[in-house]
C-alpha cells in the first residue's frame, strides 16, 4: 500500500492487504469457494429427490400437478428480474454510482419480497389442503406415500431456498444503507459484487427447482 | 543427548517483555474476546478444544470403566449409549476435526504465507463464535439427558427409534460443520492470495499443503453432512419421513450421504497431522523433507481420492456388492499416497542428525502407529475381510490407531515444537519426553489389545461381553488410564509453562521457516519487514547440531 | 473497460454493457417460457426430465457466465465452478451406482420399496405398531 494510506483514495482497503485488487481477488474467490459448499449442500437434497422419485414417479408427477404453476411461474419470473436489477446494481458500484447502487439493489429487495409473498401464499394454500409431510397429512389422496414424500422434498428445498433468500434480503438492506451513505467508489465496490454473486446463486438453485418441482406431471394432463 | 531448547542467543531484539508481541499488546479479557488477530484466535481454540478433550476423555473413562468386566454392571445399556456417543460426538466434532487445523492452521498459515493475517480475519472470529455456539448446543444435548445413536447419528436410531435429545446434538455438529467450512475457506484464499513475493507454490511448507488439502475437504465435504443433518432434525420435529422406511425412505440414503462427508472427515483430522510430522521430521533430522513434491502431491491425492471410497463403511448395510467392490479397490489407493508419505519421512531420517527432543518422539511415535493404522485398515477395505470384522473392535482399534495414534500424536508433536514459537517460553523437556513416551506405550496398551478381541469377534457399542474376553479389555482399560496420565501431564506443564516457562529465542531448534525468522512470540503483524521468499524450504545442512 | 485509472493502485475490472446483461434477461424469460412449453410435451420415459434439465443448465450457465461474470475471471474461479460441479456428480454417480447395482430390485408400487429379496433395504422391523396413515408393506388399495 502506498504511503498515504487512510485517504479517501484507499477507504474500504483492510489492512492486511496489499491492494485493493489482492482484496478484491480475495473476498471474489473466499465467495466463490462459498458458493461450492452451497452447490453441495443442496446437491445433498437433489440426491435425495432423485433417489426417491425414481422409485416413486406416480406420487412424485401426482403431487406436482398439483402444484400451482402460475404462481411458480410467476416466481421464476420476478426472481429472474431480481437477478437482473442485482447485476445491474453490481454494474452501478463498479463506476462508482452510489445513488444508482442504492436504487438497482431496492429494486432488488423489493422483487426478492415479492418472490417470499407468493412463497407464503403458496404454502398456505398447502397447509390449508392438509399436504404438509407429517401427522396431519392428508392420506386419503392416491399415491399418498408418494405425494408425501414429494411433499418433504418440496418443503425442504423450497424451504431452504426461502431461508437463503431472507438472509439475502437482510443482506441487502445492509448494501441498500451503505450505498446510501455513499461507501463505494470504483476501487471498493467488491461487497457489492459478491453479494451479486451470491443473490445469483440462489436464482440459479430456483432455476432448477422450479422444472424439478412444479413442471413434472404437465405432459400427463395435469390438473 | 542434543534434546534441549537452545538457550537465547545473543539476539539484537529487546527481550520479550519490553517489546510488543501479540501476547502483551492488549491485557482485557474484551480484547480477547473481540480480537481479530489470527494468533490469538489460535489460542481461543486451543482452550476450548482442551475442554472438549476432556469432556470426550471423561466418556471414554466411563466406557473403559464399564468394559472392565464382562457383565454391565457400572452403566445401564442406556447409559453406555451414551457415555460412547458423548465421547464420539465431542472427540471427532469439537476436537479432531479443529484440532490442528484452528489453532496450529491459524497460527502458521498467515505466517508461512508471509502474510499479516488470514484473508478474512472477522470471518475467522466469527468461526470460533459459530463453534462455541455449536459446541453449546451439542452440551445441552447432554443435559437434556444425553444422546445413544453413536457419533454417526446412523437412521433409523437417530430418527425413528431414538428417544434421546437427538435433534441437538445434530444441530450442534450441523454448526460446527459451519465453523470448520468457513476455516477452512479462510485458509484457501489465504494460501492461494496472500503469499508473499517470491513464495511460489512448491516453496510452501509441507504443512501448507496438508491445510491446503484439509481445507479443501471441509469446502466440499462438509456441506453434504450439513443438509443431511438438517434431513433428520427435520424427520425428528416434522415427521418429514426423508430416511423412515415405513414413509417409503431409505435409512440407507442416509448413510450415503453421511459418509460423503465423514470419510473425507477423516482426512481432515489425518492429513494437518501429516503436515506437522513432515515439518517436525525435518527439522530434528536437520534434513531436506525427502521427495518435496510427491509428499506435497500425496495430500492432494489423499483429499481426492478420499471423496470416492465412502462405502466401505457399507459393506454391510446392504449396499450393492458391485458398488462394494468399486469402493473397495478404491479404498486401496489411499494407501499409495500414504505409503509415499511415510516411505519419504524414513527417506528424512536416512543419514540424518536425529535429536530426540519431544516433538520427535511424538513424531517417531507417530510413524509406528499411523502405519499399523493405515495396514489394518488394508483389511477392513477388503470386502470379504470386513464381513468378519465389521462392527468389531478391531474396527474400533483400526481408526483410533489413526485418529489417536495419527492425529492426536501429531497434534502434540505440534504443539510442542511450536510452544516456544507460540509462547515464546520453553516447556520441560525431560517432562516432555516422559509423556510423549507414556503416550506411545499406553496407547498400544490400550488398543492393542482390540485388534485381538475385535478378530476374535467382540462387537463395538455394547456394554457386557464373554467373560473370555475380560483379559483383553482389562489391559485396554489399565492402557487407558496411562494414556489418561500421558494426556493431563502436557496439559498441566504446558500451561505451566505459558506462564512460567524460561524465554526462549526466536528459532530455538535453529529450523528453516518463515515463522522461524520472526520473534517469538510475534508481534501482532507478524513480520517487522516486509517478507521476500528466495529459497525453497527445509534448506538444512546436516551439520547443523 | 468502461474506466481508465489513473494510479496504479486501482481494480482492473470489466464493465460490461447493460445491453449484456438485457440481453440473458430476455434469454432467460425466453428459455422459462420455453420449459412450461416444453413440459406439456410428453416425450416419453424420462425424456421429459432430460429436457427439463437441459433447459435449466442452459440458463444456470448463462447466469454464471454472464450475470455472475464468470466470463471475465481468473482461471481459478473457472476451476471453483468446475470443481463444486464435479464433487456433485461424484455424490450422485456414486451413490446411485449402489442403488442401480443392487441384487434386490425396487419394483416401486404406489407405497414404497418392495423386495423380491431378504435382503431388501425395504423390509420394515415390525417394532412398532404401524401407523394408521402409512401402511408399512404391499400395495395400498386405493
Amino acid at each position: 500500500m502506498s504511503a498515504q494510506s487512510h485517504t479517501a483514495e484507499s477507504r474500504g482497503l483492510a489492512h492486511h492487504f496489499e491492494d485493493f485488487n489482492q482484496q478484491l481477488d480475495a473476498s471474489t474467490f473466499g465467495m466463490w469457494l462459498f458458493l461450492i459448499t452451497e452447490i453441495l449442500f443442496f446437491g445433498g437434497l437433489f440426491a435425495g429427490y432423485a433417489l426417491y422419485r425414481s422409485h416413486m414417479p406416480e406420487g412424485f408427477q401426482t403431487a406436482s400437478s398439483h402444484l400451482n404453476i402460475f404462481l411458480g411461474g410467476f416466481n421464476t419470473v420476478v426472481l429472474i428480474a431480481s437477478s437482473l436489477t442485482m447485476a445491474m446494481a453490481v454494474r452501478s458500484c463498479q463506476l462508482g454510482d452510489n445513488p444508482k447502487t442504492r436504487n438497482f439493489l431496492i429494486a432488488t429487495l423489493f422483487l426478492g419480497l415479492v418472490f417470499l409473498g407468493v412463497k407464503v401464499i403458496e404454502y398456505g394454500e398447502k397447509i390449508e389442503h392438509h399436504l404438509v409431510p407429517g401427522p396431519n397429512f392428508d392420506t386419503s389422496i392416491p399415491f399418498a406415500q408418494g405425494q408425501q414424500m414429494f411433499y418433504n422434498f418440496y418443503f425442504a428445498m423450497t424451504g431452504m431456498h426461502a431461508l437463503h433468500m431472507i438472509i439475502g434480503s437482510g443482506l441487502l438492506i445492509y448494501f441498500i444503507v451503505r450505498a446510501h451513505q455513499g461507501r463505494y467508489h470504483s476501487n471498493y465496490f467488491g461487497p457489492v459484487e459478491i453479494m451479486g454473486l451470491y443473490w445469483h446463486f440462489v436464482d440459479i438453485v430456483w432455476i432448477f427447482l422450479f422444472p424439478l418441482l412444479y413442471l413434472l406431471g404437465l405432459h400427463l394432463g395435469g390438473h | 543427548m542434543s534434546a534441549t531448547l537452545t538457550t537465547p542467543p545473543v539476539s539484537t531484539q529487546p527481550p520479550a517483555e519490553h517489546r510488543p508481541t501479540y501476547l502483551n499488546i492488549t491485557k482485557t479479557i474484551g480484547s480477547w474476546l473481540l480480537t481479530l488477530d489470527h494468533k490469538r484466535i489460535c489460542l481461543l481454540y486451543l482452550l476450548s478444544i482442551a475442554l472438549f478433550f476432556s469432556i470426550g476423555g471423561f466418556a471414554a473413562m466411563l466406557v473403559r470403566l464399564e468394559l472392565l468386566t464382562p457383565a454391565g454392571d457400572f452403566l445401564t445399556a442406556d447409559g453406555y449409549n451414551k457415555a460412547f456417543t458423548l465421547h464420539g460426538i465431542m472427540m471427532v466434532f469439537f476436537f479432531l476435526i479443529p484440532s490442528i487445523p484452528a489453532t496450529m492452521g491459524n497460527f502458521l498459515v498467515p505466517i508461512m504465507v508471509g502474510a499479516k493475517d488470514v484473508a478474512f480475519p472477522r470471518l475467522n472470529l466469527m468461526s470460533w463464535y459459530v463453534f462455541m455456539f455449536g459446541s453449546v448446543l451439542a452440551i445441552t444435548s447432554v443435559l437434556l439427558g444425553g444422546v445413544d445413536t453413536g457419533w454417526t447419528f446412523y437412521t433409523p436410531y437417530s430418527s425413528t427409534y431414538s428417544n434421546s435429545a437427538v435433534t441437538f446434538a445434530a444441530l450442534g455438529a450441523f454448526v460446527a460443520g459451519f465453523s470448520s467450512i468457513l476455516t477452512g475457506l479462510n485458509f484457501m484464499v489465504t494460501i492461494h492470495k496472500m503469499r508473499a513475493p517470491g513464495l511460489t507454490w512448491f516453496r510452501l511448507p509441507l504443512f501448507m499443503w496438508a491445510i491446503y488439502s484439509t481445507s479443501v475437504i471441509q469446502i466440499l465435504g462438509t456441506p453434504v453432512v450439513a443438509i443431511t443433518l438438517v434431513m433428520v432434525a427435520l424427520e425428528r420435529t416434522l415427521q418429514f419421513g426423508f430416511f423412515d422406511p415405513k414413509l417409503g425412505g431409505d435409512p440407507i440414503l442416509f448413510q450415503h450421504l453421511f459418509w460423503f462427508y465423514s470419510h473425507p472427515a477423516v482426512y481432515i483430522m489425518i492429513l494437518p497431522a501429516l503436515g506437522v510430522i513432515s515439518e517436525v521430521i525435518s527439522a530434528m533430522s536437520r534434513r531436506k523433507v525427502y521427495g518435496y513434491t510427491f509428499v506435497a502431491m500425496s495430500s492432494v491425492a489423499i483429499a481426492i481420492i478420499s471423496f470416492i471410497v465412502w462405502g466401505h463403511h457399507m459393506f454391510t448395510s446392504g449396499q450393492s456388492v458391485y458398488a462394494g467392490m468399486v469402493f473397495s479397490f478404491l479404498t486401496f489407493l489411499v494407501a499409495i499416497p500414504s505409503a509415499i508419505k511415510v516411505f519419504n519421512w524414513l527417506g528424512t531420517m536416512y543419514q540424518g542428525s536425529i535429536s530426540f527432543a519431544t516433538p520427535m518422539i511424538y513424531a517417531l511415535g507417530f510413524l509406528g502407529l499411523f502405519a499399523v493404522g493405515g495396514l489394518t485398515g488394508l483389511f477392513l477395505a477388503a470386502m470379504g475381510t470386513d464381513l468378519h470384522m465389521h462392527d468389531t473392535y478391531f474396527v474400533v482399534a483400526h481408526f483410533h490407531y489413526i485418529m489417536v495414534g495419527g492425529a492426536v500424536m501429531g497434534f502434540y508433536a505440534g504443539l510442542h515444537y511450536w510452544w516456544p514459537k507460540i509462547t515464546g517460553r520453553a516447556y520441560p523437556e525431560f517432562l516432555g519426553q516422559v509423556a510423549g513416551t507414556l503416550m506411545f506405550f499406553g496407547f498400544n496398551f490400550t488398543f492393542f489389545p482390540q485388534f485381538l478381541v475385535g478378530y476374535l469377534g467382540m462387537p463395538r457399542r455394547y456394554h457386557a461381553y464373554p467373560a473370555e474376553m475380560q483379559v483383553f479389555n482389562i489391559l485396554s482399560s489399565v492402557g487407558a488410564s496411562i494414556l489418561a496420565i500421558a494426556y493431563i501431564l502436557p496439559a498441566i506443564y504446558l500451561a505451566w509453562s505459558f506462564f512460567y516457562g524460561k524465554r526462549v529465542g526466536d528459532n530455538p531448534w535453529e529450523a528453516k521457516g518463515l515463522e522461524w525468522e520472526i520473534p517469538s512470540p510475534p508481534p501482532t503483524e507478524n513480520f517487522l519487514k516486509p517478507v521476500v521468499v528466495t529459497e525453497e524450504p527445509y534448506t538444512y545442512t546436516k551439520e547443523a547440531h | 473497460m468502461a474506466q481508465q485509472h489513473g494510479n496504479g493502485h486501482s481494480v482492473q475490472h470489466h464493465v460490461a454493457p447493460v445491453i449484456h446483461y438485457v440481453g440473458v434477461w430476455l434469454l432467460l424469460m425466453l428459455l422459462t417460457g420455453l420449459t412450461v412449453a416444453v413440459a406439456t410435451v410428453d416425450f416419453g420415459g424420462s425424456l421429459n426430465t432430460v429436457v427439463a434439465l437441459a433447459v435449466a443448465g442452459v440458463k444456470a450457465t448463462a447466469v454464471i457466465w454472464i450475470f455472475m461474470e464468470v466470463r471475465h475471471a481468473q482461471p481459478l474461479t473457472k476451476l471453483s465452478v468446475i470443481t463444486g460441479i464435479f464433487f456433485l456428480v461424484i455424490l450422485l454417480v456414486f451413490t446411485f451406482g449402489d442403488y442401480f447395482g443392487r441384487s434386490t430390485t425396487f419394483t416401486p408400487l404406489e407405497e414404497g420399496w418392495r423386495s423380491d429379496g431378504p435382503h431388501s433395504v425395504g423390509t420394515v422391523p415390525e417394532l412398532e405398531p404401524k401407523p394408521a396413515h402409512a401402511p408399512a408393506k404391499g400395495p395400498a388399495k386405493h
